[in-house]
């Protein structure tokens, strides 16, 4: 009965991610604060996992993280969260770990350690310490793969990432894949095609960088 | 690399979630991923949804105020701005590109000469950095010169607090660049002196006019 008046008072079923960014999208305000106290528990997980890669992370640092992601999840009408399609399989928990994951990597790879600086004059210090090296070291990574799979996590779309892991984590058959993400088999094949080129020269980037460090 | 290493590539993300699983279960992550206090949460509520509704009180100000409220409200604010404090002093502004760049998704060499390469379909972010924080009232506009044709380009600006301004969107959706090489000129300042900027039109005080070359290509 208490579930029930809940529902009742929200105006729908929020237990249903897709009908609770639906509230969210048509400008629900209590509806937003709610989404945010959904999602915050799942991005706070991801941005800690990111930034403990390479460190001993401070709650603050985990807090104003989630806060970027959030925003970016937000700004401009919504617009990355609206990119969120439940019909291709990821739920928005996995989507959002996806966003705030490539959002924190790229964010220690620009330098930046969030986008709430007051002193526009830190940007620059903090970039000129912060090239690809230091963000391997920052991220922890003592090999390769490891190294080439952090700079993937980085550069993917969220959906580029969910594509991966359908195919090369969770190794499913590309005509079920393609069935899944609404592409042709050959779309499938020529995606993973153009990944394998970027993988090859990730790895060819990195081993240069390797032994330019070494000497 | 061959599709072993793929298929090595694909262990190690499982390998890397289940030492993110046991990684999330210690001690060490149980106070960063403690739920939040009241007081974190408002603090986050306030930052993340519209402030129209957000109570002030105590808030931590977002250094990005998004620029979507419409001419209208910005015309309003930077009003409000003019009556209640004196005019400061434009500091100088450099510009950057924040997105990955054409080359390094390619994994080619990047230009050397200062220029931008994108691709149709890539994020392009583009921050205008001042020297020092910048309180008075701002805006900025961006013009493309083709073969020293120039003329307006629609993107729109992201101010915030700090007086930097950032310009984000997708070439080919949000941001409508020529294919082939071209000029983009970021004109920053007070919104008269913004406005009022033309081609020809020597130095102000009150705005700076920064140029960044970039190539599109398909």
């Amino acid at each position: 009965m208490g579930s029930f008046l809940a529902r009742w008072r929200r105006g729908g079923d929020e237990s249903d991610p897709a009908q609770h960014v639906a509230k969210v999208l048509a400008g629900d305000r209590a509806a937003a604060e709610r989404l945010v106290d959904r999602l915050l528990p799942t991005i706070q997980k991801r941005v800690a996992w990111v930034l403990a890669r390479g460190g001993k992370p401070r709650r603050d640092d985990v807090l104003d993280h989630a806060q970027d992601v959030l925003l970016r999840l937000f700004e401009r009408d919504y617009r990355i969260l609206r990119t969120w399609d439940p019909s291709r399989g990821a739920a928005l928990e996995t989507f959002v770990a996806m966003v705030a994951e490539r959002h924190v990597i790229a964010s220690l790879r620009s330098g930046r350690k969030s986008a709430w600086r007051e002193d526009p004059t830190l940007d620059v210090e903090r970039e000129l310490g912060a090239g690809e090296a230091d963000l391997e070291r920052q991220l922890g990574n003592k090999d390769l793969l490891e190294q080439i799979l952090t700079r993937l996590e980085s550069e993917l779309t969220p959906r580029s990432r969910e594509l991966f892991r359908a195919l090369f984590v969770d190794e499913q058959p590309i005509d079920d894949v393609a069935s899944r993400f609404g592409m042709s088999s050959n779309a499938v094949y020529t995606w993973s095609s153009r990944l394998r080129t970027r993988v090859q020269a990730l790895s060819r980037e990195l081993s240069a960088e390797r032994v330019a460090e070494s000497t | 690399m061959s599709g072993d290493e793929m298929h090595e590539l694909g262990e190690r993300a499982r390998r890397r979630e289940a030492e993110r699983e046991a990684y999330l279960a210690s001690d060490e992550a149980a106070e960063l991923i403690a739920p939040p206090s009241a007081e974190e949460r408002q603090r986050l509520l306030r930052a993340v949804l519209p402030p129209a509704r957000a109570d002030a009180h105590g808030a931590r100000r977002s250094p990005w105020t998004w620029a979507v409220g419409g001419l209208a409200f910005a015309a309003a604010t930077a009003a409000v701005v003019v009556l209640s404090l004196p005019t400061p002093a434009l500091p100088s502004y450099s510009v950057r590109v924040d997105s990955i760049g054409y080359s390094e998704v390619r994994g080619e060499p990047a230009p050397t000469d200062g220029s931008a390469k994108v691709a149709v379909g890539m994020a392009f972010e583009v921050v205008l950095q001042p020297a020092e924080s910048f309180r008075g009232a701002l805006a900025a506009r961006v013009v493309i010169d083709t073969e020293g044709r120039v003329a307006p380009l629609a993107w729109s600006p992201e101010l915030a607090s700090t007086g930097a301004v950032r310009f984000r969107g997708e070439i080919g959706r949000e941001v409508m660049l020529p294919l082939g090489r071209s000029r983009l000129g970021f004109v920053v300042g007070a919104p008269s002196a913004v406005e009022a900027w033309t081609p020809g039109a020597g130095d102000d005080p009150g705005r700076a006019v920064l140029w960044l070359a970039v190539e599109v290509v398909p």
